[in-house]
Order: C-alpha cells, then structure tokens, then sequence
C-alpha cells in the first residue's frame, strides 16, 4: 500500500517536472528566436495607432509619482497616446498627484472614483478607465510599475505586426530585487515564471497568461468581451482564457520590458499570494466543469495545469511527505530502492538548473550568491507554497460555501526612494 | 537459454551462440559421469527377515543401493514369499537383518534359484547347499578398514565395527571381493561363488552402504556394462537455505568464484523467510537484488531447487524449522499448527475400517498441505523466472507419504532421504545416484559429505574424509552443501579442498528433470530449461504474482524517468554555459539583481 502511493506521488510529481523540462526547453529556445523576430520588426514600422494606457490606483502615493514620470518619458507618439489614471477610491494624495501631472500633460487623465462604483477592486477599476478610454490598443500598467520607454512601442508593434495574436504581454523585471532576501528570492522566482511558463508555452502551444500588467490588448477584443471580470481575484488568469474564446491569442514579447516592485516583507507577500491562489483556484471552478463550452479547447493545457499544481502536484508532495514520515517512523515499507533518492536528487537539480537557466538568459544575473539564493530557494521559499495553497484553498471553498462577496486586497507599497 | 528469450538482435545471437557451443562442450564432459537407467532393469527379488515381516528402514536403505541398478523389486518377508514370486525374478536378494530360523519354503525356493543371489548379513547358513561355502565363525571379526581384493590400494577406513566373522574353503571357485581389515588381519566381507553372493554384515547403512554398493557393481556388472566406463565420479555443491533475507552480496561472490572455476551447482532456494518473532512473512520480490543473483546464478551454471516454501511450521524461524515433518511429536503433518495433537494407533480402533478411515482423513490432510507449498513454492519461483529443476525437504524430513506426493511435482529430489514414518531420525543416503522405488519415480541425487558447521574447527577435513570414503565406489556421489551466510572465506577454504578431488561436478540442468504445478510446467532438454507457463491463470489464481511484474515495470519506469531527468540536466547545464559565454563580452550596464 506504501508502495502504492510512493509510485502515484512519484508519477504525479514526475509528471509536472518533465512539463516544466519541456517549458524551459522551449523558453530557452525562444529567448534565441525573439530577439531575430523583433530586429525584423523594427526594420519596417507602419504607421502608428491611438492607445489607452490604463493604470489602476488604489492608494499609491508612494509610487503613482515614478510610473507617471515613466510614462512622460515613452517612445510613442503622443497625440497617439492616452494615459488614464483610474483614482480608486484612495484615501491618501493618490488623487491630487494625478491631477497634479494632468494639469501639466494633456495626454494624462485622471478618473476618479467613490463607492458603489469605486472601490470595488483592480478589475473595476480597469472598467472605469477602459469606459473612458478611446485608443484602439489598450494598455495596462500597475501603479508601481516603471516601463522601459520603448516598452509601449513594442507591445504595440506585436498587434500591428501579428493579426492573430489579440492581446500581447511583455517581461516585468524586479526594480528592488536587491533589497532583501525576499526580493531576491521573488526576482529569481519572476524571471523563471516568465522564461519557463510564459516563453515556454508561447513557444509549444501559442499560450501565455496575462500576468495584470505591461499588456496591450486590441480595443474590439475587450469591447466583445465586456471587460473585466469582477469577481474574479485573478482577474488576468480570467481575462486570458476569456480572450482566448475569441480565437485571437495571447503572444509573450520579453522586448517590452517594465520595472515593477515587489513585496518587501513575508507579511505582504503572503496576502498578495494567498489572492493569486485563490485566483487561479477560482478560474479551475469557473472553467472546468464547464469546459466542453469552451470554444478554444487550448485553454484545457492552462487549466489542466491549474489543476495538477493546486491539487495533483499538490496531493503529490503532500503524499510523499507523508510517506517520508512514516516510514522515518518505521512504519511503513518502502521496497523502491535507491532509484527514489535518484529522483530526489535529480528533481531537486532540474529546480536548481531551470532557476539558473532562466538567470542565465539575462544579462549578468547568473552570479555565485543567486546560485546560493537558488539553493535556498527550494528548501525555504519553495515549501512555503504548500501552505499557501492549502490555506487559499481552503479560503476560496469557503468562500463558495458562504457564498461571500470577494475583498480585494491590494498589495503594499515601498517607498523606493526612503528605502534606496 | 529459455525460448521465450530468444529473440534477441541478430549479432548478440551470434555472439551468445558462441558461448553455448562453449558451454555445450564443457557440458557433455559432465555428462558422461555417471549413469541413470533408462528402462527399468531386471527384476530384483527381495526376501527379508525383519521383526514383524514388515518393510522398514533396513528395507528402505536396501532399496536405495538396489535403486542404482534397476526400479524393478519386489520385497517379501521370508515368511510370505512363494515359488511364484521367484520365477519372474533375475535376482534374489536375501537380506538376513535379524536371527530367525527360514521357513523351509524359502530355503526349498534358494535351492531352485538359477539367477544371482546376493544373501545379506544373519542366517546364511540356513540358506542351503549354494551357500555352504560361507562357514560362521563363532568369534565376531571387527574392522576399521575396507579395501578391494583386487586393488590393495583401493581402501578406505570406518570406526572400528563388527561384521560376520565367516571362513571360506579354499579353492577356485570362491573369490572374495570386499576384504575387512584391523591391523594385520583381514576378513571377508563380500564373497561370491559363481553367481552366489555373501556380505557379511547385516547393517547397510554408512560405512557399509559404500562397500555394499561397490560389490553390487560386480553383481550387476554383466546386465549393466555401462557401469564399467566410469572414470571420474559425480559430484555436486548446494547452496543451502537461500531465503529472501540472504545477503545478495555473499551471494554474488560466491557465483562468480564457481564461474570461474566452471563449477556448476545447485542453488536450495526457500521463497519465504518468515520472522520468528513477528510472523511478518518476506518474499523474494522484497529483495531485488537478491534475485537479480539468483538468475545470474540459474544462466552462470547453477541451478535452481525448491527448500521447502517456508522451512519452517508453526513459530519456528525459516532455516530452522522443519516444514514437512512435526518435530514436536515426532510425527507427519497430519493436523493444523495450532491444533490440538492427539497421536492414535490402531488398538484405540475398534475396527480396522475404522483406523483405515482415520488414517485416511489425516493422510488427505498432509496430501493437501504438501501440495499447496509445492506448487506455490514451484510457481512462485517460476514467476520470478526461476525454474526449480528438483525439491528437497527442509532438514531432510518427509514421511513416506510424502515423498509420494512430491513426485508428483518433481522428478529429481536431492539430499538424504528420511526411511522411517516413526522417528524423523532416521535417516539416510546413498552412495550414488539412483531411483528407490519409495521415491515413487524420483531420482535421488544423494547428498553424502555433509556441511561446514562454522564451530566445528575439522569440519573441511571431515567431509573430505568422507568423500574418500565414497569414492571408493566407482560412481560413488561426492555432494555436500554450503549455507553462504558463513561467507565468502570459509568457502574459498572449502572450494580448494573440494577442488583436489578427482570429482566432475553435476549440472543438473543436463539431467531430464520434470517438474509440474498447476499453470506451470518446466523440464530439461539437452541441458536446456524449457518452460510452459500459463501466466494468465496463474495470475487469476494469486494476484500477488501479477503485482510481482507490475512493480518490476513501475521500477524500471521510475529509472526511466530519473535517465531522462539526468539528460535534461546535461542538456540545461550546455545552455547555461553557452548563454554564460554569450552574455560575458556585453557586460551592459543594466545590473541589477
């Protein structure tokens, strides 16, 4: 019976690392290829078309300053551009920083909105500025993100360029990955998410997930649609499956790149987290059981995905944990043999290689201390993902259960500047 | 070298074809050592003197040395005998094991004889003018040397015994075989005029099974020739008491020291170990390596054969316990483990019927646990793909039922054979190869030097002592066993010793064995194994086989998994190594991280 479930856990776990050994295998190779494609691109630009910039703002005086400055300094022409800053019911200088940079700079509005309507979380916010806008790319940004100039040129050039491809995200990079462990650990984290998940399932299926920010989407789609979900807490997840029923799909371009802060403390880490889990269980909910509606039957790879991290490769670790126990407690008989410390140790340098390949496409990232930093990642950083999972499930069946109204909980921001 | 391995790539068929014309050749030399007849022989009466006038062991021990020359005899007590049972008979075999005066029909029955007769220990001297040659002496002859008439120089010692002190007249006529020696005096022990023969000792058991079964080699030799060809004599080693907790190393050293010195032996393998203690029961699919051994053993020269399934009943540990005998009460296996043991005999019967009956229900009893141990002993094995070529019973011990039903699962046993259904300790072998008609078919590969016992210092010295005794008979049988727990030092010891021997080893896979269990089939041809296994019902009949092969492909599934995860590590690290040199020249200024 031991036996039994050591060979299901194997296999379960088994079978999500060789899924990332093929997701990286193909981020690696698309890191060779885009950069060909882009330099092809750049050779002929047409003609450039009208883009809203959307950037959801729900107290964040702290960074609304930067990513405005960082919009004023955007390659794109701007009586093309439109730049709307959705004031969510903040409660701090949010607001009047924004009308502040209006004043000066006609291509920024500012929206502001109270309760009922305001206040309501990321996706609402994104519906009020998406009713006010007018381009015919819509771009979104986090409030603390700070774009490469080039980075909305680049997004856009993608939809001109790919008739197919409705919505197109870029690579956000860490602009505080040095301050601590932490976002050490989360800079490490993103940049393997990205080359390994986002690369490596445009590279095989045509597939990327929006990740909430530095996305440009086609006006049409978003109309079609009806904009955000707002009941859903990943409301990106949500968005890109939506997005893939209208047949278009969704390309990664790592050229456009944006800066965007990270949790600083464990505290904050944890709740924004505990929101994407409960998100993406969300999404397997909303779409599983009502898959055979779906028109796009691609999406299934995403959701199937979904389902093998937050409960089969879950259920997986846990078993194998447990078997660990007791059999540590002598009571159980294991009769695998060595070829179990084989896949230990093989499963835990395929972590550490992935993490270090996706370092190594960046420049000058692959150094001895992130190597450690990788190292530590797996015992430390990567057993915390056990809790988080279960406790946001357990949260997100209570929710259905209760049938709660969801919170939104916006994540903390840093004060880069105090902090530097 | 099994059919339902043999489709292999066209060059390793070459290759491997190579090495069976090798083995072939090495094989055939083993062959020729000794001999196993092929019809049934002549037909050999035998009239005895015991207690009751009924078989025993002394009968048994008979049957073993007759057993080389023929599986045709008849036994009759001298008081039963009668004309018509000698008629059809070529040879008369009188074995006087106690004093009792010969009824006059048998004597009147000797006269007439015209075949051989061979007359055995007490009352020759009522057997008639064909024996008055041998004359009694009053005075008892003791000996602690036998030796050939012949060939003086062909002798071996016992402990001094006492034999029949018999004079001879001298003249042409009379020759004497087998002489008995003490210091400077010599007695006959085996004489013949013409075709009548004397052994002057009523005991047949070791020593005098050896001298005995030398001189029947002269009785026999003119409807046996063959026997005469014999150059080297057999021989064979046995791993003994090869449970799933043995340590595969010793294991693996031990095959590879007989590979090289192209010895080939037998393997006595148990399929369960149980734990005395707990009671918690180990399979060999426990220990994969030790199976992966075992078949390096079966297709490097050894060969493998059934120990019991768990050598052991009730609490007793595997190895230790006996499993077909209970020990307990000195009895067969009539009754549950944990039954009550109540032993009756015939006077607490008021009728024979009603004994017969009893005796009946205990022997169906024993009939069905024997068989369940066998045949899942035998497919057990066979499902892990060893194939038992012959049984032997833990410790020996086996009623006479027994060995009844084991036939019916095996061809060959090997070992000492247990004579008597009274007391399990008596028991005894046979100086060669033969086929006691007790076995019921089953040819006995006798096991005759014993074993190294660790805390015995003499133990080597011993049991070459006693293969000397035994070569003394042209085709006498030199096998002895070893439990490889002891190691791999202690062998080496024993393997020089063994080696000096003018010995050619037994590779019982040359042998035609037949070995049957439900689903299962497997026999020899031309010193291969051939198999017919019905998998399907076997796997109907106990799932635990099916999951046996289920957990092998899991496992080689799993090494699958960790090749191809070690080739996407190399490949990762080449990647890593060609962005490092890649990225190297820029060093842009966007540090960070």
């Amino acid at each position: 019976m031991a036996n039994l479930l050591v060979y299901l856990s194997i296999f379960i776990i088994w079978l999500m690392l060789f899924y990332h050994v093929l997701l990286m295998q193909g981020g690696y190779m698309f890191s060779l290829r885009y950069r060909y494609i882009h330099q092809l691109w750049l050779k002929n630009i047409p003609s450039q078309p009208t883009v809203s910039i959307l950037i959801p703002a729900h107290n964040e005086e702290l960074v609304i300053k930067d990513t405005i400055e960082s919009m004023i300094n955007l390659n794109y022409p701007k009586d093309k551009l439109e730049v709307i800053i959705v004031n969510d019911n903040s409660s701090d200088a949010t607001g009047k920083i924004a009308d502040q940079y209006a004043s000066q700079y006609p291509f920024i509005n500012v929206v502001h909105t109270k309760p009922p309507l305001g206040g309501k979380g990321k996706s609402g916010a994104l519906n009020q500025g998406f009713r006010h806008s007018s381009g015919e790319i819509i771009v979104v940004y986090d409030a603390d993100n700070t774009p490469e100039p080039d980075a909305v040129q680049n997004l856009v050039l993608v939809l001109q360029k790919d008739r197919k491809a409705g919505a197109v995200i870029g690579k956000f990079r860490v602009i505080n990955a040095k301050r601590n462990l932490l976002t050490r650990l989360i800079n490490i984290e993103t940049l393997s998410f990205q080359w390994l998940a986002q690369a490596g399932r445009w590279f095989w299926f045509r597939m990327a997930t929006i990740p909430g920010t530095n996305f440009a989407i086609r006006r049409s789609i978003l109309e079609e649609l009806g904009g955000w979900d707002e009941k859903a807490l990943s409301e990106d997840t949500e968005l890109s499956i939506r997005v893939y029923q209208t047949g278009y799909y969704i390309r990664f371009f790592p050229a456009a790149v944006t800066w965007e802060q990270e949790p600083e403390t464990w505290k904050v880490w944890w709740k924004q987290r505990t929101r994407w889990a409960r998100g993406n269980v969300y999404v397997i909910g909303k779409y599983l059981f009502s898959f055979h509606k779906l028109k796009n039957k691609k999406v299934l790879i995403d959701l199937v995905y979904f389902l093998f991290t937050y409960f089969l490769f879950f259920s997986g670790i846990l078993i194998s944990h447990g078997v660990l126990v007791t059999s540590l407690l002598g009571h159980a008989e294991i009769t695998i043999g060595i070829v179990s410390y084989v896949l230990l140790v093989v499963a835990f340098l395929l972590f550490v290689i992935e993490a270090l390949l996706a370092l190594s496409i960046e420049t000058n990232l692959l150094t001895w201390k992130n190597v450690f930093i990788v190292l530590l990642m797996y015992i430390m950083y990567s057993q915390m993902w056990l809790f988080l999972v279960s406790y946001s499930t357990v949260l997100e069946v209570k929710r259905v259960m209760l049938r709660n109204e969801v919170t939104w909980y916006k994540t903390e921001r840093f004060n880069q500047q105090i902090n530097s | 070298m099994y059919p339902c391995k043999g489709q292999i790539v066209m060059i390793f068929s070459i290759a491997f074809l190579t090495v069976l014309a090798a083995g072939c050749y090495v094989q055939t030399a083993y062959a020729a050592s000794f001999e196993t007849l092929e019809e049934d022989g002549p037909h050999v009466l035998v009239v005895f003197s015991s207690k009751n006038g009924e078989i025993d062991h002394h009968q048994r021990m008979l049957d073993m040395l007759l057993g080389r020359f023929t599986h045709d005899i008849t036994f009759k007590a001298s008081t039963s005998v009668e004309e018509k049972d000698v008629q059809t008979a070529d040879y008369l075999f009188y074995y006087g094991e106690q004093k009792e005066v010969l009824p006059e029909s048998f004597v009147r029955i000797v006269t007439h004889f015209k075949g051989k007769m061979v007359a055995i220990g007490h009352n020759v001297e009522q057997l008639g003018d064909n024996f008055s040659f041998v004359e009694q002496v009053p005075i008892k002859a003791v000996i602690e040397r036998i030796s050939s008439a012949d060939h003086p120089q062909k002798h071996f010692s016992i402990n001094p015994s006492a034999i029949m002190n018999i004079n001879l007249p001298e003249n042409e006529l009379t020759e004497t075989i087998l002489i008995g020696k003490k210091d400077h005096l010599s007695y006959p022990l085996f004489v013949r005029q013409q075709g009548n023969y004397y052994f002057a000792s009523s005991d047949l058991r070791p020593p005098f099974s050896i001298a005995f079964a030398e001189g029947l080699h002269d009785v026999f030799t003119e409807d046996v020739s063959r026997a005469e060809q014999q150059s080297k004599n057999p021989g064979y080693l046995r791993l003994e008491d090869i449970h799933p907790l043995v340590d595969p190393d010793h294991m693996m050293e031990i095959a590879r020291i007989l590979k090289e010195k192209d010895i080939p032996y037998m393997v006595a393998v148990i399929p369960v170990y149980t734990n005395p203690v707990t009671g918690k029961q180990y399979h060999f699919s426990d220990s994969p390596e030790l199976l992966k051994v075992l078949k390096y053993m079966q297709d490097n020269g050894g060969s493998i054969i059934l120990h019991g399934y768990t050598h052991q009943y009730r609490q007793s540990e595997t190895g230790e316990g006996f499993e077909f005998w209970d020990v307990e009460h000195n009895m067969p296996i009539y009754h549950g483990h944990v039954d009550r043991v109540v032993a009756k005999t015939a006077d607490d019967f008021t009728s024979v019927e009603a004994y017969e009956q009893y005796m009946n229900e205990r022997k169906a009893f024993e009939r069905k646990y024997i068989e369940e141990r066998l045949s899942r002993g035998i497919q057990e094995l066979a499902n892990y793909g060893l194939y038992p070529l012959a049984f032997e019973a833990p410790h020996y011990t086996m009623s006479q039922h027994g060995y009844e039903v084991a036939a019916e699962y095996f061809s060959t046993y090997s070992g000492q054979l247990q004579l008597s259904d009274e007391n399990w300790e008596i028991m005894s072998t046979a100086p060669y190869v033969t086929r006691p008609t007790f076995l019921q078919g089953m040819l006995l590969l006798p096991e005759t030097i014993g074993y190294l016992q660790p805390e015995n210092p003499q133990a080597i010295e011993q049991m070459m002592d006693r293969a000397h005794q035994y070569m003394f008979v042209r085709d006498g049988m030199v096998a002895g066993f070893y439990h490889p727990y002891l190691g791999v030092e202690l062998f080496h010891e024993l393997i020089e010793q063994l080696t000096q021997l003018d010995v050619s080893w037994i590779d019982l896979k040359q042998l035609d064995h037949h070995v049957r269990a439900d689903h299962v089939e497997i026999r020899t041809e031309h010193g291969e194994i051939i198999v017919d296994m019905n998998r399907w019902k076997l796997f109907m009949d106990s799932l635990d086989l099916l999951y046996y092969h289920i957990g092998v492909y899991l496992k080689r599934f799993t090494w699958l998994m960790a090749m191809i995860g070690i080739l996407a590590l190399v490949t990762f690290t080449i990647y890593i190594l060609i962005n490092s040199t890649r990225n190297e020249p820029m060093k842009r200024g966007d540090e960070i991280g």
